[in-house]
């Protein structure tokens, strides 16, 4: 069988040396998803009849178009309508277009995790004297954080993965690094596989780390 | 102490309360009736505007709010003269027994929190749960909850503690020792409103009763004479129902 493992095995520091781009990525394009998820959450629920309207035109835009397209429409469209954009780094294209897209997703799992603390403990806070954003903050808000933890969780790792695209934009992270080694040394399966084994233990270190958050969260509601 | 004058709320076209004035002294209790759907925890409830009243008066402990002229700060302090306990207990899920008692206090009075804490204690003793103090609320029955409640209530030292069914979320078993803590609170001066469907218990504890139907007072008096001769047909035919029911 034509496979080198030990090749395999040499290209893993290599590739490792691209986690920080990757992470860099991903965090940023998490906050920015967590921002804007919110807005549109709060969006979602007010009484003001256009911001609910622009709200569901967003998460149903941003739903919909592929994430390539939307990584394009950024970096190589957005330039020749406002030439500002044309001073815009790839990596920064990149967070955009994959914070964006996934607030569309977050707003829905935060609107959710919001209903689902029941609307008596806000009562009890405002019959008890607080203000609504005294209540948000110490009731309200954590009981939501908890019920959104897995599935914002799953939006990270979703991003995570996501940032592999990037290099469509040029940027040299994770994935493109693999790449550029595959088409050195023709040894494509090996650097795939090394760069898939790389993704994989990020994704298991971290998804290790949350369920230590989970059950940290859980005290309150374990009977 | 408290007086409700001319008070109105409508849902929608939904008029649920009609006319309603009322008094309570400080130190009484009122106990209020009526058929489910009558408007009892509406009325409740504007009076802390969990709902907003669409007009009237409402006077708690020298504070007097026009509903119709109303500023954020009035709601604010007109709910700082009340406590409530609720059907369904709404105890803060992510907090102890005790945080639930210290939360308000430390949050809405800017109490230390050593002090609130001593004070938390001092109310869980009161209503027999100083041992759950660092429970979580899942982890407690029913009753215990709604008890954990009533010292939430209480160590807010209050004008007037508001209870809407304070014991028709728990099972059968547990009514009574629910029942035993706010009677234990009512012989101390604590002023108090509580909507129950505990004919006994109200006949025991309520200085005055109210009958309410579609929006109405229909009847109020004290409680041997609206349970043992009420006056209108309707309290009569209400009474009666409750009284075949046990
Ligand atoms: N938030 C609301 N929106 C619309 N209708 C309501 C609302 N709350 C209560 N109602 C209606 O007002 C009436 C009185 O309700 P309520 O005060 O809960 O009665 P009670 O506590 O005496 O059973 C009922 O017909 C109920 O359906
Ligand atoms: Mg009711």
């Amino acid at each position: 069988m034509n496979f080198d493992i030990g090749y395999m095995f040499s290209l893993i520091p290599e590739i490792m040396e691209y986690i920080p781009i990757t992470l860099f990525m991903a965090i940023l394009a998490m906050i920015l998803t967590i921002i804007i998820g919110l807005l549109l959450t709060f969006m979602r629920s007010s009484k003001l009849k256009v911001l609910n309207y622009i709200a569901t035109v967003y998460i149903s835009f941003f739903r919909a178009i592929p994430m390539l397209v939307q990584l394009f429409l950024i970096y190589y469209g957005l330039p020749q309508l406002f030439p500002v954009f044309t001073k815009m780094d790839a990596v920064t294209a990149a967070v955009i277009g994959f914070g964006f897209k996934q607030a569309a997703f977050a707003s829905e799992i935060f609107r959710a995790a919001f209903l689902s603390v029941d609307k008596g403990q806000m009562e009890a806070c405002l019959a008890g004297g607080m203000t609504k954003v005294q209540a948000y903050q110490r009731v309200i808000i954590p009981q939501a954080f908890r019920n959104a933890l897995p599935a914002t969780g799953n939006t990270f790792i979703s991003l995570i993965k996501e940032t592999s695209l990037a290099f469509t934009l040029g940027v040299v992270e994770l994935f493109a690094e693999a790449k550029m080694q595959a088409s050195n040394t023709l040894r494509f399966f090996e650097a795939y596989l090394a760069v898939a084994l790389v993704y994989w233990a990020i994704v298991v270190i971290y998804s290790f780390l949350q369920s230590k958050l989970e059950r940290l969260l859980e005290k309150p509601y374990r009977t | 102490m408290i007086k409700v004058n001319q008070l109105k709320k409508s849902f929608n076209d939904l008029e649920v309360l009609k006319d309603i004035n009322f008094e309570v002294k400080r130190g009484e209790v009122l106990s209020i009736i009526g058929p489910s759907g009558s408007g009892k925890s509406t009325l409740l409830r504007c009076l802390n505007f969990l709902e907003t009243p669409n007009a009237g008066t409402i006077t708690i402990d020298g504070l007097t709010v026009d509903v119709e002229n109303v500023k954020k700060q009035d709601i604010q302090q007109l709910r700082k003269k009340s406590a409530m306990v609720f059907q369904n207990y709404n105890l803060f899920k992510n907090k102890t027994a005790l945080q639930n008692v210290t939360e308000l206090l430390i949050v809405t009075k800017k109490m230390p929190k050593a002090e609130a804490e001593k004070i938390g204690m001092e109310y869980l003793a009161q209503v027999g749960l100083a041992d759950k103090a660092n429970k979580y609320p899942v982890t407690l029955s029913g009753g215990q909850q709604q008890r954990v409640s009533i010292a939430r209530a209480l160590a807010l030292n209050p004008s007037v503690i508001l209870f809407d069914e304070p014991t028709s979320s728990l099972d059968p078993e547990l009514v009574s020792e629910v029942l035993q803590v706010i009677k234990q609170i009512s012989t101390k001066d604590t002023t108090m409103i509580i909507v129950t469907h505990e004919m006994d218990f109200a006949r025991e504890v309520s200085d005055n009763v109210i009958f309410m139907a579609d929006g109405y007072i229909v009847e109020e008096g004290h409680p041997s004479q609206l349970f043992g001769n009420p006056q209108q047909a309707r309290t009569k035919s209400f009474i009666q129902q409750l009284n075949e029911k046990h």
